[in-house]
Formats: C-alpha cells, structure tokens, sequence
C-alpha cells in the first residue's frame, strides 16, 4: 500500500501545487484592494448601494464589518477559494481511482501483491493528504496575508473557524465525489459528474440564501453549512452541520470499500 | 498447481464460462486454446480476481484465488493480451515501481530478460510501440521470478526473433519448474511449448489433451488429386472428418487404420498424386468443433 500511496503523491504533487500557487495568487490580489475598499467603507451604505441587493443578502455583505480584514476575506474571497478549492478537490477524488480503470492500468495494479482495501486506502489517503496540505498551507498564506494588510486587528478563533469550514467543504465534496468515481470511471463523465455535483450545490447555497421559501436548499449544500455568517461574524460552527458532514464522509469513504472491493473490474 | 471446480461467470444473464474444470499440474505447461469469446480471458481475469465468480472456485497453489488474493499475486505473473500501463512512466520506472511490491530487489532479473528481449528500459512508455509494451509487460510478470505464470496471448505485436527468445525463456522457466498457463489462439504455438491443452468454446471445455496424444493419434490429413473417377461416395462411408473437394483434389481428415485407407487408395486408378501429413493442430481443431457442437 505505501509504494502505491508514494506513487500517488508524487503523481499528484504537480497539479496540487499549480492550484495552490493559483488560488493564493488570487487571494493576494483580493487583498491587495483591502485597503481600498476600507477606506470606501467607512461609508458602508454608499458602498453596498454600489450592488444589487440580492447580491448583498447572497453573500452577507451587510452583515460585515468591511474595514475589519477577515470579514474582508469572508465575504469577498472566501467563497471563490472554497469554490475553486471545490473543484481541487474534486478534481483529485474523482480521478485519483476511476483513472486506472479508464486507462485500463487496473489490470496491471490489481495482478500486484494489493487488496482492493489497500487500493481504496492508499487512494483516499492521498486525496486526504493534499486537501489536508492544501488546506494548511492556504491558511497560512491567508494568515501571513491578513498580518500583512490588515489594519486593525482580528480574531483568531474566527480565523480557525473559517479556515475549517473551507476544509470541511472540501473534504466532504472529495468524498463523495471519490464514490461516484467507483461507479463511473470513464474520466470525461465522472469529471462532469463532480463538477456538476459543486456547483449545483453552490447554486443551492445562493438559491437558500436569496430567496426565505427556498432555505430548505441549505441543507443539500455543504456551502450552506459553513458560511460565512455563522464562522466570522458569530464566530460558531453549527454542530448539526458538523455531524452530517462527518455522517457524509465516513458513509461515502464506506461505501466506497464496500463497492470497490465488490466490483467486476471489466477495462 | 491451478485448480478450477465448477467455476461459473455470467454477466447479467450472458454468459461467460459455465462450470469449468481444470486442473494444471506443478511445472506444467498448459495451452488454453479457442476463438474469441469462448471464455479464455474470463477464466484469467476469475483467477487474478479482477472478477468475481458466479459460482465455484478457483486455486493456485492451494490458495483460493478470492479470499487469497494477495497472498497469491506474491507468486504470480501476469502478462495480459491489452497492455496498458501508466504513460508518464519510464519503462524502468515501472519495474521499480512493480519491484517494490514484492519487497524483492529485481534489479538483475530485469536487466536480464530486457536485455534478451532487446527492451530498452530508458524510454517512455508512452513512446513504446504496442511490441514494446508487450515486451514490458512479460518483464514486469517474470522480474519476480513468479512460481506461477499466466500468460494471456503474449506473443502478439512481437516480432519472430523476439517470440524465438521468448519462447526460450518459457522453456526455461519450465526447467525450473514455474507452472505456466498459456491461453491463445494461435495453436502452432501452444504446439511449440505446452505439455496439455485445454479446448474451449461457448464458455465450456471442449476436450483437455496431451500434445504428444493430439500429435500422435492416427489423425491423418489426406489430400488426393486426381486426373480421372475416383470413387468419392466411398471415402464419405470411411472414418473421415471435414471432407472438401475442389477442381480434381479431394482432402479430409483421415481418423481411421491407416492399412484399410492405403487399400483402398491402391484399388483408385485416377490419382494422380497424394500427400498424407500429420495435421495440424488447426485442423484437429476444427475436428473437436465439428465433433462437439459445430462449428459457429
């Protein structure tokens, strides 16, 4: 298992690092216009005058403190990170097992001294380790950033509660999305097939947001259940949320053992 | 040793193999012989589970194939009729990467067989022609000196001189005692390196023979060109098998006493020449087909 795990991370190193040097890149441009934007706000309404107001309640925007840093990052690039972070993940998860199979190695994997078990593990354990690292890193980034740019001070307990609810988001898609992927295999089907699965949800999140009537979206949208309302401006993490995202994970990675290690592999 | 008992696959409700029965000896070589369909592949991918089977069981060296699985693929090789492996590889880098889950350093096995295949291991796999790759591919299933080795058409997209050496290296990999199960479907050579073979079609096994018995029984392959009458009814009452006759030749396998047939060919006064051969594996073949089922 560890000489497939090792192969696995170092496969996978490449593209993790392009997204990571991407998606903080962009957030080092959204900070950039911190300062900005503060001044701009010392005169909030004229400023959320500037946006539709769907566009405000979507995104909370008036519920920031917008000359505070982190509710800066909260609203503007915390969504986009999270997203893209999505895509990342899913990505990764959805490819990381179905490939041997669409580019028929499997037969030459599965003829090795490897139970699917391990095959699963060393798989998910690959994709776990890069969420994890990306995850950390970008933190670290974002903290170094805020130091850098803020001019007031921010919480840290937020900060941490914000950084984990990206993380949670991101894993929870992994997962799900490394199950479809023992089902689907063909590469261009399960790649659609996840991204469809993120932005459909992240559209869930907007539509609960939006409009009262539909806030029953929410709870099909792992975006609803960390936003950015709850982390930084109450500065809590909803348990309810926390337990269906661990359910969502540990059923998904389960489900994925069980099918695996059942499955005819006919490539 | 692999051992077969009662081994079904269907998929959905087509069928793959139906109780399948089949018993390699230690050190054997065994030919697995039939078109395409008949059930050769499912019966490979069943013993290196890739698939699972409907219903019986399948051992390799008394381990169960299933439940086994890992335990087992320690002492197996595997050269698959596809070959497809990881394009962003080197072709060393794979038999490192394929080294480490034996926990064996291969180094010089791999050195050697690539050497006598003319492999060169510093290239990409992705820039290996469909020969190459199949030359890979019998590396990375012996670079561990596997006990046993199944090869599933293993000579395809070699050239003559490569199968020459490879075949040699069968035959070495037989002294030493490894059990080779050798499925194809180009009997001359099955012919060339197996001790038995199994003939298989529709997902059953047709007949499981000797080489030395399929060789030496009185299987003749007559041809008789002619130049006047003939009596060709009387041939049709003898122990005959695929008779076919075109422009003044008359051919069929001859199945009966040979004394009886060179009377009878005596008392013709319209020959005009004669070739009696041993036959081919093909035309016995087509013998067993006919005989069992028909040919489709």
């Amino acid at each position: 298992m560890k000489n497939l795990l090792v192969r696995e991370i170092k496969k996978n190193f490449k593209s993790f690092l392009i997204w990571l040097i991407i998606l903080v890149a962009i957030n080092a441009c959204m900070f950039a216009a911190f300062e900005a934007t503060s001044e701009m706000a010392k005169n909030t309404e004229a400023m959320l005058a500037q946006y539709p107001e769907a566009f405000v309640k979507a995104l909370s925007l008036d519920k920031f403190d917008m000359t505070n840093i982190l509710h800066y990052y909260a609203s503007r690039s915390y969504i986009i990170i999270t997203l893209f972070g999505s895509i990342y993940a899913v990505m990764l998860s959805a490819c990381i097992l179905s490939k041997e199979e669409s580019e028929r190695t499997v037969e030459f994997l599965v003829s090795k001294p490897i139970t699917r078990h391990e095959i699963v593990s060393a798989k998910y354990l690959c994709v776990v380790l890069y969420t994890v690292l990306f995850n950390v890193l970008f933190s670290i980034s974002n903290f170094l950033f805020m130091q850098i740019f803020k001019t007031n001070d921010f919480g840290i307990e937020p900060f941490l509660l914000i950084s984990l609810g990206g993380f949670l988001i991101h894993i929870i898609f992994a997962s799900i999305c490394f199950l479809l992927s023992v089902f689907i295999t063909k590469t261009k089907a399960i790649i659609s097939v996840s991204f469809g699965v993120v932005f459909v949800t992240y559209f869930f999140s907007i539509l609960a947001s939006v409009e009262e009537k539909m806030s029953f979206f929410k709870y099909l949208s792992p975006f609803s259940y960390y936003n950015t309302e709850d982390l930084v401006v109450n500065s809590t993490i909803n348990g309810s949320y926390l337990i269906v995202s661990i359910a969502l994970i540990i059923i998904s990675i389960g489900l994925s053992y069980f099918s695996y290690s059942r499955k005819n592999i006919t490539a | 040793m692999i051992e077969i008992k009662k081994l079904s696959k269907y998929y959905g409700k087509s069928r793959g193999i139906i109780d399948l029965d089949l018993k390699v000896e230690q050190g054997e070589v065994f030919g697995f012989i039939g078109p395409n369909g008949a059930g050769k592949s499912t019966t490979i991918r069943l013993l290196l589970s890739l698939i699972y089977p409907t219903s019986g069981t399948a051992y390799i060296n008394g381990m169960d194939c299933i439940h086994e699985s890992k335990k087992l693929k320690h002492i197996l090789g595997y050269v698959p009729s596809e070959v497809n492996y990881y394009d962003d590889m080197k072709v060393i880098d794979l038999f490192h990467y394929s080294s480490k889950f034996y926990n064996k350093d291969c180094a010089a096995r791999i050195e050697n067989i690539s050497g006598r295949l003319g492999l060169d291991t510093t290239k990409k796999i992705n820039d290996l022609s469909y020969g190459n790759k199949k030359k890979v591919a019998i590396v990375q299933a012996l670079l561990h000196e596997p006990e046993v080795l199944i090869f599933d058409e293993p000579t395809s997209g070699l050239d003559p001189l490569i199968q020459n050496e490879f075949f040699e290296i069968l035959k070495e990999e037989k002294k030493k005692g490894t059990t080779i199960l050798f499925s194809s479907h180009i009997l001359s050579e099955v012919q060339k390196v197996c001790d038995r073979v199994a003939i298989i079609k529709d997902g059953k096994i047709l007949n499981i023979e000797q080489i030395e018995t399929l060789r030496k029984n009185k299987f003749r392959q007559v041809e008789i060109y002619y130049n006047g009458n003939i009596s060709i009814g009387e041939y049709q009452t003898m122990k005959i098998k695929n008779l076919s006759e075109t422009e003044n030749t008359l051919s069929f396998l001859y199945t009966g006493n040979i004394h009886q047939l060179l009377i009878k060919l005596a008392e013709e006064k319209g020959i005009e020449n004669i070739s009696i051969e041993e036959p081919s594996l093909e035309d016995i073949f087509i013998h067993y087909y006919s005989e069992r089922g028909g040919i489709k």
